[in-house]
């Protein structure tokens, strides 16, 4: 997507503190030591990322949060995925959040819980059950078919002798 | 949740002298014991299920944010994620992606929260591994939109540095190092020097390799001390707290 400021990070590399084949990293601005992880092929949100790129981002997400444990002395990390923009997604690019976090640091995100009665939550878990049935097949990586050369072997020949590829097919049976 | 809640200062204390001596084999043995996510994986304790195989099993949170807020866990006890096998982690984000999307078509939400806390200092409370599914509505006001505390471009420069450092080191990357100026200067210099015959160069080689060989052991020691020095970089930390 061209007007997609992820999009757009991918190539200018501004901020970069990771990249493979599938995702990128970097640091972001809006706080210190927030690192944000994408995949590099533009999805909105999580449900249009392929699986096995989902396994992949939640696998470098968590090697990246080891690496603020370490090196800037956080002592815990938040991971945050926003899915929506009811949710706070702000670019409509599939991203995870991880927020460096210390004793004390004045951070709110702990939610009060909600009260709800046992019908309440006997409805959330019907529905919700409903529609977990089918989980459970995830897509693969598919590799790229080997694509066979339809090349075949030159024969270069001198003048006076004969090669021995040509010899090989002269070769009564 | 915390067992240690229920304890009498007394009982507290003697649990953690009992703690103080165990293994590591010993502390996750008996976290397990203690643990009401290993007794709702094993079937011990009663909970909401919303879906379970093998590997993870996903409950309704008894304290939920929003109602159908779900939590997903292995059922092999890791305290936190650091300590999970990369497939495990690939396989349980894979699980939260279908969860998220039953959740988007069950609950008939427009939003959903994926939701990580690694240590007591980011609010992790169980022992636990878990992820929270966090169904969103809108106006609902959930306190879980990433903070904003911008930092400055110096100081990003220096995080990018030693970030990218730690991260080259996990991933096993080899980064080339710009060149310095100082070293630019050198090797200018060196340049510029007379060119030695070939005998003087190969004793200064020979000199140079015994040097290396009587300084080995010492070098590796301090090769060590050095890089601890600048893993601390404690500029970075105040740069943290004064924010
Ligand atoms: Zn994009
Ligand atoms: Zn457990």
């Amino acid at each position: 997507m061209p007007d997609c400021q992820f999009c757009k990070q991918i190539k200018s590399k501004e901020n970069m503190i990771y990249e493979d084949d599938k995702a990128a990293a970097f640091l972001d601005s809006s706080f210190p030591g927030k690192v944000t992880i994408i995949p590099k092929e533009h999805y909105p949100i999580i449900e249009n990322v392929p699986d096995f790129v989902v396994g992949h981002l939640f696998i470098i997400a968590n090697k990246l949060s080891k690496a603020l444990f370490e090196c800037i002395n956080s002592t815990g990390t938040n991971i945050i995925v926003n899915n929506g923009i009811t949710a706070g997604q702000t670019i409509p690019h599939f991203c995870i959040n991880i927020i460096p976090r210390r004793e004390n640091d004045n951070i709110n995100l702990q939610w009060q819980p909600k009260q709800l009665s046992d019908d309440e939550m006997e409805s959330a878990e019907l529905q919700l059950k409903e529609e977990t049935k089918n989980i459970g097949q995830f897509d693969k990586e598919k590799k790229e078919p080997v694509k066979l050369e339809k090349k075949t072997e030159k024969i270069e020949q001198k003048d006076g002798e004969e090669n021995y590829l040509v010899k090989q097919l002269r070769r009564i049976p | 949740m915390e067992p240690n809640s229920q304890m009498t200062p007394e009982q507290a204390q003697a649990m953690q002298e009992k703690v103080k001596n165990m293994s590591p084999e010993e502390l996750k043995e008996f976290q397990k014991q203690q643990c009401i996510f290993c007794h709702i994986a094993e079937g011990k304790m009663q909970a909401k299920k919303v879906y379970e195989d093998d590997k993870v099993i996903a409950v309704l949170d008894i304290n939920p944010a929003n109602a159908g807020h779900i939590l997903l866990l292995p059922k092999e006890h890791y305290a936190i994620m650091p300590l999970m096998p990369d497939d495990l982690i690939s396989y349980i984000s894979m699980v939260a992606k279908a969860l998220s999307n039953a959740m988007l078509k069950a609950l008939k939400v427009e939003g959903t929260n994926i939701f990580i806390a690694n240590g007591m200092s980011a609010g992790q409370k169980a022992q636990h591994f878990m992820m929270h599914i966090i169904p969103r509505n809108k106006n609902d006001n959930l306190p879980l939109t990433v903070p904003k505390m911008a930092v400055s471009k110096p100081d990003m420069e220096k995080l990018k540095e030693i970030v990218t450092k730690k991260v080259n080191e996990i991933f096993g990357i080899k980064e080339e190092k710009p060149k310095k100026a100082e070293d630019k200067e050198k090797e200018k210099k060196e340049e510029k020097k007379p060119k030695k015959t070939k005998q003087k160069i190969v004793d200064a080689e020979f000199k140079e390799i015994e040097k290396k060989i009587k300084k080995k052991s010492t070098a590796k020691k301090s090769k060590k001390k050095k890089e601890e020095e600048e893993a601390s970089l404690d500029d970075i930390t105040n740069v943290l707290n004064n924010l």
